[in-house]
């Protein structure tokens, strides 16, 4: 089976520290969650640049929500950038919905 | 057989190879596929060239303003902005920084294993920065000897980001009202200042977070967009200047070309924030594949130790001290300049507002005085997180300016305060 891979985009101010942060909280909360790491792909960017990413999914904190919700891409919201598990909460269903709508 | 010692010699004396062969070992340890390999490590090697190339950019853009302020205020003005100082100075100090970046986060890894202070640094950028300095400092007018560079440098470097980290942990289970994380950046000085300010001076019940905040200042927070249009108003004031004392011709001269001065101060500010986007991009790169393997390997080493983290990460507790935070940072940094022009090198260097840094540091700075003093500690805390990193970054300047990264220096406070140190020691140590 040809598998799409889902792209993710962890955004902050610089792409430097917190989103990176973001992008590890985000692989180690699908993975936990029982994806494969074949199933998606989590790239850091900052603010400026995002757009520019065309992602499936935005992941971001409350600050950059505003600016990223004028595309067609779903925007996940979490406050504490550090936790897995509301990482895992806020993606995971909308992960899902996309994958079902994909196979 | 002497052809290949060169050959390794000179390989490994490139700081490049030497963060790519740190990224693959991180890499094979964690047991990715050899596709990820190749890809993570070539990668990170390419974040170092696109880092130089970067730099190349931003200088260009901002040579004029040096002249500039020369002919316009007779003064030299430097701007803190420390990617633009590493993407410089990884040229001129090669390995040694990339032997510093991976030893001192090692060694601060041993230091947590044995000692009370469990924290584990994973702010790559502020690791890179930090080794940048002190190699920058050391190297240039003490140590003379590499491996003696390496050794001092990786141990000021490491027992720094630990020290940084337990100074905010108070003030962090204010802000978070838990238990987990604590600050991992340099600008921990103004942060607990801050901190500190708000409770002597405010009112926590009176929180930043009841009160309107106007919306249109929203595009303010995008750096690269801020650092462009505020970048202009000070070319402009520059050039403004120095058309008045010497001519538009020899404005033009300073531009190297026979433009408007309007359009070269816009073109110049513009230029200097698409440099500035394309180092981040060169860090980005540099950061993505080793910070996730020291992590994975501090887990094992220190299991159940406090991550120390980058500044925004507090930004979601107090949306509106951010912002408080970042025009009050920019009001106490502007007065300091003056003070600087005033003072006319008696009190260091004159250092131009850098938008990355009031940003960061003020927002954060106000987002402690918040959780202790209310709105007057938010207030607090941005105004003297810029008046505090402006003073101190002029002086840190001096000894940074031996050598000849003109018109850049360093911006953090906690960067100001190391590098204020060490040019201090390292003066008692020159003949």
């Amino acid at each position: 089976m040809y598998i799409k891979v889902i792209k993710i985009a962890a955004v902050c101010g610089m792409g430097l520290g917190s989103g990176l942060l973001v992008r590890m909280g985000v692989e180690r909360a699908l993975k936990k969650a029982g994806y494969e790491e074949k199933y998606f792909s989590v790239e850091t960017t900052d603010i400026s640049t995002a757009k520019a990413v065309w992602p499936d999914i935005f992941v971001t904190s409350s600050e950059f929500a505003k600016q990223l919700q004028d595309q067609k891409v779903p925007v996940v919201v979490v406050k504490n950038l550090f936790d897995e598990k509301e990482i895992g909460t806020a993606l995971v269903p909308v992960f899902q919905k996309i994958l079902d709508e994909r196979s | 057989m002497d052809s290949v010692i060169k050959f390794a010699v000179d390989l490994l004396s490139k700081a490049s190879i030497l963060i790519g062969i740190v990224a693959m070992i991180g890499l094979i340890a964690q047991g990715k596929p050899f596709g990820a390999i190749v890809a993570g490590t070539v990668k990170t090697i390419l974040g170092f060239l696109i880092l130089g190339a970067g730099a190349g950019v931003v200088v260009s853009a901002i040579v004029p303003l040096g002249g500039l302020t020369e002919l316009g205020f007779g003064l030299q003005g430097a701007l803190p902005v420390n990617e633009v100082f590493v993407a410089i100075a990884q040229e001129k100090l090669g390995s040694v920084i990339g032997y510093v970046f991976a030893i001192s986060f090692f060694l601060s890894v041993l230091l947590a294993r044995f000692t009370p202070l469990k924290y584990i640094f994973l702010s790559g950028h502020h690791i890179l920065f930090m080794s940048v300095l002190t190699v920058g400092i050391l190297g240039i007018s003490v140590i003379t000897d590499p491996t003696t560079l390496v050794i001092v440098a990786s141990i000021i470097t490491g027992i720094s980001f630990l020290t940084s980290a337990w100074v905010s942990d108070p003030y962090m289970k204010a802000v978070t009202g838990g238990d987990d994380i604590v600050m991992g950046h340099f600008g921990c000085g103004s942060y607990v200042l801050g901190g500190y300010l708000g409770l002597l001076f405010g009112d926590k019940k009176k929180s930043t977070e009841e009160v309107n905040v106007p919306e249109w200042l929203g595009f303010m927070k995008e750096p690269l967009v801020a650092m462009a249009v505020v970048m202009w108003l000070f070319f402009l004031l520059a050039s403004f200047a120095a058309v008045m004392v010497g001519g538009t011709t020899r404005v033009g001269e300073i531009y190297a070309n026979n433009q408007s001065w309007v359009l070269n101060s816009l073109m110049s500010a513009l230029t200097f924030a698409a440099g500035i986007g394309v180092i981040l991009l060169g860090v980005r790169m540099i950061l993505a594949d080793i910070v996730p393997a020291f992590r994975g390997f501090a887990e094992k080493i220190v299991p159940g130790a406090k991550a120390a983290l980058d500044c925004p990460v507090v930004f979601p507790y107090a949306p509106n001290a951010v912002l408080i935070g970042y025009l009050t940072s920019i009001v106490g940094g502007v007065l300091v300049m003056f003070l600087q022009i005033a003072m006319n090198g008696a009190i260091g260097a004159v250092i131009i507002p850098s938008m990355i840094i009031h940003f960061f540091l003020g927002a954060t700075s106000a987002v402690f005085g918040n959780a202790t003093g209310g709105m007057k500690g938010a207030v607090l805390g941005g105004f003297f997180n810029g008046v505090v990193f402006t003073l101190l970054a002029g002086t840190a300047y001096v000894g940074l300016g031996q050598l000849g990264f003109s018109n850049s220096t360093f911006g953090d406070t906690g960067f100001g305060m190391m590098g204020s140190a060490l040019s201090f020691v390292a003066a008692l140590f020159t003949p």
